[in-house]
């Protein structure tokens, strides 16, 4: 008979009778089958030793049972049938990607990589598009696509607006007044260029689908082992009021914010190789977790290969277009109006102008760079 | 978002009217399990607390206390959730070390932290797939084959293949780490 799976052999350690008489009696003559056994039973004790001194005592139930009684009384919970974790991550992204000042440039293509935006472009606009919080959960899974990789992208911290632009070669904006109350002093970050290239891989979906006990997605041979890479920056990040950063709790993240990020960046561009944009973004569009509004929505863009999509989640955040020095711009914010960002592309440099602050302050502050 | 792509996979639609009986029992029998499979990721009783609130409260949104996957589902709600702190953390401070680059480089307390077997179980498991990670919390947090079956929306049959991975990837993962 074949020899028995290692899901099978596992199985057997935690419950001695899981084997039929047939694979019993193979598995006693079965040296290769045996020695698999010591490995799988190796790595299952080893684990098991990790996790056993982390065992909680029991929880006190009935008080926990009120509050949440109490949470849902107070409707806090009501008015939206999103699940709180993904939402919470969601933000907090979003918010990274404006404070993550090094990486505000790539964290939109990456983030609109991961919203099945894998298409070659080369923006030379931005427009928003929206996301439902269902919608963010439901995207494709790109690591269970295949393999990316990153180089690059290295981040320093520079003395000032001049020698950002040495090391760069960016032309530096910085704004012509600033309101009150936003501290004066600046730190500033260059970002080099860097790059990320994904390469689909057929094997390796159906690998991780296994693993994970869903079903693979299907490549079409002629993606199998083409590739995307995402070139970005070099990029300048000028952090006014950083905060310091020691804040704990679910707030972190929002305490975390600095006052005021203005960054520049070269337009991130990307390329494939083995595919044609068609290919990719009709695969990616008929992924089955994609809900048919956002592929809808992502066609609606048009010109995707000069649109740089600026994700936004519904009912966290809002968004409109503006005209910003003659150009189309997206202004964006979480709903409770804390936090702003302005994001436009102008003469193959996206900006990004966000922060602590309202939206009409960073659309001001944005116009007034110069 | 990895993790939740797949979570969302797993999650079956709200089916059914559901009443507060059926909701307070499925608390009940669950709320301890459910708090220590948090706890196991996030090593902080009052975080973990706040996951399973977090959990149950999805739960009693879905209206579907009733169904026989509730307990499974809350689990497995509740393993994602704290998934998701542990990786929010680790964004964190990631971003805490980008905005003090100042900050001496050299933490005395480093050396020991890494010699400690929760924060070494800790990292892999914020490297790991999401489902790998979570195949590892419910199993090890006293789940049955088929209680992670149901918790992750996967047949009965595939749960020790999955175990055997992703036991297989922890032990790759933590030796990597320490052999950096």
């Amino acid at each position: 008979m074949r020899h028995l799976s290692e899901g099978v052999l596992r199985r057997l350690h935690d419950d001695r009778f899981a084997l039929s008489n047939h694979e019993r009696a193979h598995l006693e003559h079965c040296n290769r089958c045996r020695q698999r056994m010591d490995q799988v039973v190796d790595d299952a004790a080893y684990v098991e030793a990790l996790f056993a001194p982390l065992a909680e005592p029991p929880a006190q139930v009935e008080p926990a049972l009120i509050r949440l009684r109490q949470h849902v009384a107070s409707g806090s919970a009501e008015g939206s049938d999103s699940l709180p974790a993904p939402r919470r991550v969601g933000r907090r992204r979003w918010a990274l990607g404006l404070v993550a000042a090094p990486m505000v440039a790539a964290a939109l293509v990456v983030t609109a990589s991961a919203a099945g935006w894998l298409t070659i472009f080369s923006p030379t606009k931005v427009a928003p598009i929206t996301l439902t919080a269902s919608d963010l959960s439901g995207l494709p899974d790109l690591s269970g696509y295949g393999r990316m990789s990153v180089t690059g992208a290295g981040t320093h911290v520079v003395g000032d607006a001049q020698q950002a632009a040495a090391a760069t070669g960016l032309t530096v904006l910085r704004p012509s007044s600033l309101p009150s109350d936003i501290p004066t002093q600046v730190r500033w970050q260059v970002v080099d260029a860097g790059n990320a290239t994904f390469t689909l891989d057929a094997a390796a979906a159906a690998a991780a689908a296994t693993a994970s006990g869903h079903i693979a997605p299907n490549i079409p041979s002629g993606l199998d082992g083409a590739s995307v890479t995402v070139r970005g920056g070099p990029a300048v990040v000028a952090v006014y009021g950083a905060a310091a950063g020691t804040a704990s709790g679910q707030d972190a993240a929002l305490a975390a914010l600095p006052t005021l990020v203005i960054a520049e960046s070269a337009r991130p561009t990307a390329s494939t190789n083995g595919a044609t944009l068609q290919q990719l973004e009709d695969f990616l569009l008929a992924q089955p977790n994609l809900s048919p509004q956002l592929a809808a929505e992502i066609r609606a863009i048009g010109q995707p290969a000069s649109t740089l999509p600026v994700p936004v989640i519904s009912g966290a955040m809002t968004s409109r277009t503006i005209t910003i020095n003659g150009v189309q711009g997206v202004v964006t914010g979480d709903s409770s109006g804390l936090v702003s960002a302005v994001i436009w592309e102008k003469a193959g440099v996206v900006y990004v102008v966000g922060g602590l602050l309202p939206q009409s302050e960073a659309v001001t502050i944005a116009q007034s760079l110069r | 978002m990895n993790g939740e792509a797949v979570w969302r996979m797993t999650v079956p639609p709200a089916v059914s009217d559901t009443t507060d009986a059926a909701f307070d029992r499925v608390f009940r029998s669950e709320y301890s399990r459910v708090v220590g499979i948090a706890a196991r990721v996030l090593g902080e009783r009052s975080r973990a607390e706040d996951v399973a609130q977090d959990a149950f409260l999805a739960l009693h949104r879905r209206n579907c206390s009733d169904q026989a996957w509730a307990g499974g589902w809350v689990c497995a709600a509740a393993a994602h959730g704290a998934l998701n702190v542990l990786r929010g953390d680790q964004r964190r401070s990631r971003r805490e070390r980008l905005a003090a680059p100042a900050a001496p480089l050299a933490d005395p307390a480093a050396a020991l932290e890494h010699a400690d077997d929760a924060r070494m179980l800790r990292a892999a498991l914020r490297r790991l797939p999401a489902p790998t990670a979570t195949v590892l919390v419910l199993r090890h947090s006293g789940l049955s084959y088929a209680e992670v079956a149901t918790a992750m929306g996967v047949k009965q049959g595939d749960v020790g293949t999955m175990l055997r991975r992703a036991e297989s990837a922890l032990r790759k993962e933590v030796r990597d780490a320490t052999s950096e």
